[in-house]
């Protein structure tokens, strides 16, 4: 048993088990290979190594460093370096997060629903889809909005939320015991459809396609605005996550070897994923869309559905990719949950079972805000239903923009309030590589810099083009034509619900050693 | 992470469903069926009941939806309904035809590479490399220690 009460990893194996876990979610399996495919295959992996190095790596150590320095989660971690104003960002930190957590769990609700069509309905020609434009659509797609449609994703997603709260309900103890499955059973998996992959015919020449460069690209501005934000995203970057991972790790932990590990491992699933996806793409000349539900949900399990060997094949392969998927979330999803509720125990007092039980079940009923199934777009020309339109604007900013704001002000308030060479110090004196006064530069300076030239990227695309989402207001069906400022409704509240609750959870209680 | 990714709407997947759903599907065929970059190949259009389609302009879109994408103008089709053609880029080729009168029609291939392309091979192993070299490395550090922590106080 552990003497510390907050709990501690049994095993250094399971704290990096745990943090890949977190980090590999499902847009490691479908995202990055539409991004190389969309940036020029192998010359996309230059800008994305200079982000790894320069963004990526930094940030992990940054954010690992934290928790071990403080040994608390996010928000009372920059409270101990920065004061209120450090609380605050690290609860309108979390609360950005939990937006995030609630529609990732509803796409995982829709993973479950595709992973019971793969057993059989997913893989006929079309399905009947009342309600739409077309009165059956060919599947995949068909069998996605069909689902849609229906009130059957919220029962999917109440078992995503107690599959999160199970896992969970004793920490680091439990956590680990869940990735220690997950986690290799996810490498396996990947690696079976790999094998598939690439004995397809001709499936090899994806690889190729894959990483053969077209460097021409490299001269894009938005190439680089593309690397630096799948490096900052595909991390778990910016949610707090990994300082609340770290804070349950002893003070004697290499943090260096333990970040860089952990984003290697992540990329390393990405590099691995890459092969899968475009030989499968290559051999049924498919084209990449730079959306993780197209590939995830279309893109893959229509090259999956036309799998040499009938049926059985085609059904083997159609569960193994949707387990895949459905293990790659959970072991992000429940890093998410244990986020807020090692913050929520951290300020609050309140055991365990009691702050699980809170955020399950107001999660599980936000999360059925991103289920409503009335059809607000018949013709499909944007997201069909409600819920999906709804998570399509949240993500936009949530996920977006909230997280490389957070990156961009955790930087800033260890960079310059409290001084990063303290963390640095505190990191090095346990670690066998050690960092040197460059990292207080790139910490300082180098990465708020190129966090404000992608975020300044994407305002200026905002202006230029409209707010986003505005442009569906055309598409909607006219009972749904007071939908159209939806984006700023989505918008604003996003803003203001975050902010308030920072600001509420900032000012309540206090911390033990508060003076 | 990256649960959905920025500035990414399904719409083009649902537009190009159209397309695939409709009764052109098997419109244009090319012979090989993979052709191979720098090797002539022959495109045929028919109609949806197998007729030529004569003096329809195909047009080939090297990578579409990517930031690398590139159009070919390959000609009109003959009497026979055919047209040859010399792909002189590898990848993921859209082959659309127009013109007036003619039906629109729109198919994927894939054109091999030819031969193992050294740049690709270059970047597969040197990425590799550098991720999995600095996972057994982690991993060898990790060794080092004792696997299981010490109780902290």
């Amino acid at each position: 048993m552990s003497a510390n009460p907050r709990g501690q990893w049994g095993s250094r194996l399971g704290f990096i088990l745990a943090a890949s876990g977190s980090a590999i979610g499902l847009g490691n399996i479908v995202f990055f290979s539409a991004n190389a495919y969309r940036f020029g295959g192998g010359a996309f992996y230059v800008p994305y190594f200079i982000a790894l190095f320069v963004i990526g790596i930094p940030v992990m150590i940054l954010e690992f460093g934290l928790g071990h320095h403080t040994r608390r989660a996010f928000p009372e971690s920059l409270h101990k370096i920065a004061g209120k104003k450090g609380e605050f960002v690290g609860w309108w930190a979390l609360m950005n997060a939990s937006f995030i957590t609630l529609y990732y769990i509803m796409i995982l609700g829709w993973v479950i629903g595709m992973l019971a069509g793969a057993f059989g309905d997913l893989w006929k020609a079309s399905i009947p889809t009342p309600g739409f434009a077309m009165d059956s659509l060919p599947n995949p797609h068909g069998y996605f909005f069909h689902m849609l449609s229906t009130w059957k994703p919220v029962i999917f997603v109440l078992i995503v939320w107690v599959l999160n709260g199970f896992i969970v309900r004793r920490g680091a103890t439990t956590i680990e015991t869940a990735v220690k499955i997950f986690v290799p059973l996810m490498w396996i998996f990947m690696i079976a459809l790999i094998v598939r992959g690439v004995t397809l015919p001709h499936g090899m020449q994806g690889v190729w396609l894959l990483f053969t460069p077209n460097f021409e690209i490299m001269k894009d501005p938005t190439v680089w605005q593309g690397a630096f934000s799948q490096i900052f995203f595909t991390l778990s970057l910016g949610f707090g996550i990994m300082t609340a991972y770290a804070s349950y790790l002893p003070k004697n932990s290499d943090q260096t070897n333990n970040a860089i590990l952990t984003s290697l491992m992540n990329c390393g699933f990405e590099y691995i994923a890459g092969l899968a996806v475009f030989s499968i793409l290559f051999a049924f000349a498919m084209v990449p869309q730079a959306s993780t539900l197209a590939m995830m949900f279309f893109i893959v399990p229509k090259g999956i559905s036309q799998i040499p060997g009938g049926d059985p094949a085609v059904i083997a392969f159609g569960i193994l990719f949707f387990v895949l998927l459905l293990l790659a979330g959970l072991s992000s999803s429940i890093s998410l949950v244990e986020g807020l509720a090692s913050a929520l125990i951290d300020k609050f007092r309140i055991s365990r079972t009691r702050a699980i039980l809170i955020f399950c079940c107001v999660g599980a009923v936000g999360s059925c805000l991103f289920a409503l199934p009335q059809i607000v777009n018949p013709g499909l020309q944007d997201d069909g239903t409600l819920g999906l339109t709804l998570l399509d604007l949240v993500d936009h900013w949530a996920f977006s923009h909230g997280l490389l704001i957070v990156g961009l002000l955790e930087c800033l308030l260890i960079g310059w309030i409290f001084g990063v060479k303290k963390i640095r110090m505190d990191i090095n004196a346990y670690s066998r590589w050690n960092l040197g006064g460059w990292y207080d530069i790139l910490i300082r300076i180098v990465i708020p810099v190129l966090i404000l030239f992608v975020l300044g990227w994407s305002v200026v695309h905002e202006f230029k083009n409209g707010l986003y989402g505005l442009s569906y207001a055309p598409n909607f069906a006219e009972k749904f034509s007071w939908m159209a400022g939806s984006p700023w409704v989505v918008l604003f509240s996003w803003l203001s619900i975050t902010v308030i609750l920072a600001w509420v959870f900032t000012s309540r209680g206090g911390y033990d050693d508060e003076s | 992470m990256s649960p959905r990714g920025a500035l990414a709407p399904i719409a083009p997947v649902l537009i190009a469903l159209g397309l695939a759903a409709g009764p052109a599907r098997a419109g244009i065929d090319t012979t090989p069926a993979f052709p191979t970059q720098g090797q002539e190949a022959t495109i045929t259009v028919t109609t949806g009941d197998g007729a030529p389609v004569a003096g329809a302009a195909v047009e080939a879109v090297y990578r579409p939806g990517s930031k690398v994408s590139r159009s070919e103008t390959l000609g009109t089709t003959g009497p026979d309904g055919r047209l040859t053609w010399t792909p002189d880029g590898a990848g993921i080729v859209s082959l659309q035809t127009s013109g007036e009168g003619q039906p629109a029609l729109s198919t994927n291939l894939s054109v091999r590479f030819r031969g193992v392309p050294l740049s690709g091979l270059i970047i597969l192993i040197g990425a590799g490399f550098i991720l999995y070299g600095g996972v057994i490395r982690g991993f060898r550090l990790l060794a080092s220690l004792p696997p299981q922590l010490p109780p902290d106080t």
